[in-house]
């Protein structure tokens, strides 16, 4: 599968994507729309109005979902490019980033993120601080206590 | 550390309208960019807490999943988009865009006494998350150290940008510091 049909497939999922590329100051600039797929460029037409001062360049799309309850977390990034093509806004996809949701994404964060983790410490010569379980269990109580 | 909440927000310390002070206030995650080595940004959502008395956003993340702190220490040009309103209970709020300096010291912080708004807020917001880690039996804690382990960013808005209804097709308000 291209990594174009990757983030099609996967863009289905979602409402809207947000697409990030560089402003003219050399920002990060980042805008909420609705990309539509277009197979025979292998790009998607990212609607962005006039304005926002994004330019052309490295970009990124990142979709992301959580429910009312900020659970159910679910996301996948693409790294490509924003370009300029006859008057409209392309993104086009060179590599797709698995995200959160699913349990094969989430083991994989795991493991990933505990063995990132120590070398993180390692390489700091830092002691793995000990967690104030006390101090988070307290914390929960209060809040488990005062809501209704 | 000031909690999220307090008389002054962000609205008052920045001179935005209303609304917009309520989208930060309210809303449960928001999309950080940061700019990875070759220079393409990379952006993923995170749950950010104003300090109105610093004038500035706490971010944590795992020492596991500290990309974005890395990220920050080469370039600390950073963007916050409140663009997903799912769970603030308002009512077609704006979109804002928020540009700043984002910092990352080399201190580790946890979900303890020393940053208590923020561990308070996200135990209110998140129940779900809590719950199941706060399940885990003592002998079984270790398996999530790593998650409580966090780096600490600090973003200081520079422009704030705002489109009524969330609409971006509508004239925006800006506010540039």
């Amino acid at each position: 599968m291209t990594t174009w049909a990757a983030v099609a497939r996967e863009l289905r999922r979602y409402n809207s994507a947000v697409v990030v590329a560089r402003d003219e100051r050399g920002y990060p600039v980042s805008v909420r729309c609705a990309p539509v797929p277009d197979e025979r460029t292998a790009t998607f037409t990212v609607p962005i109005p006039d304005g926002v001062g994004i330019a052309v360049g490295p970009a990124w799309l990142l979709c992301h979902f959580h429910d009312e309850r900020f659970w159910s977390l679910r996301s996948f990034g693409a790294r490509g490019s924003l370009e300029r093509a006859e008057g409209d806004w392309r993104f086009r996809p060179t590599a797709f980033v698995t995200g959160v949701g699913g349990i094969a994404a989430a083991v994989r964060m795991y493991v990933g993120a505990r063995r990132r983790a120590r070398r993180y410490l390692a390489a700091r010569g830092l002691k793995p601080p000990e967690i104030r379980w006390d101090q988070i269990n307290a914390i929960k109580k209060e809040v488990a206590a005062a809501r209704p | 550390m000031t909690a999220v909440g307090s008389v002054a927000d962000f609205a008052s310390v920045f001179g935005v309208p209303a609304e917009v002070g309520a989208v930060v206030r309210e809303f449960r995650s928001c999309e950080l960019s940061t700019f990875a080595r070759d220079g393409t940004p990379v952006t993923w959502p995170t749950m950010p807490f104003f300090e109105p008395d610093r004038r500035r956003f706490l971010i944590t993340s795992s020492v596991g999943l500290a990309q974005k702190a890395l990220n920050i220490r080469r370039d600390g040009r950073v963007a916050m988009l409140f663009s997903d309103p799912t769970g603030s209970g308002l009512v077609r709020p704006p979109s804002v865009l928020i540009q700043g300096a984002a910092e990352s010291p080399e201190d580790l912080a946890q979900f303890d006494d020393r940053f208590k708004p923020m561990t308070r807020l996200m135990f209110e917001r998140q129940p779900v998350g809590v719950t199941l880690m706060g399940a885990l039996p003592g002998p079984l804690r270790h398996l999530v150290d790593w998650y409580c382990w966090r780096v600490l960013i600090y973003v200081h808005p520079r422009r704030i940008r705002w489109w009524p209804d969330g609409d971006l097709g509508r004239a925006f308000g800006e506010v540039v510091l």
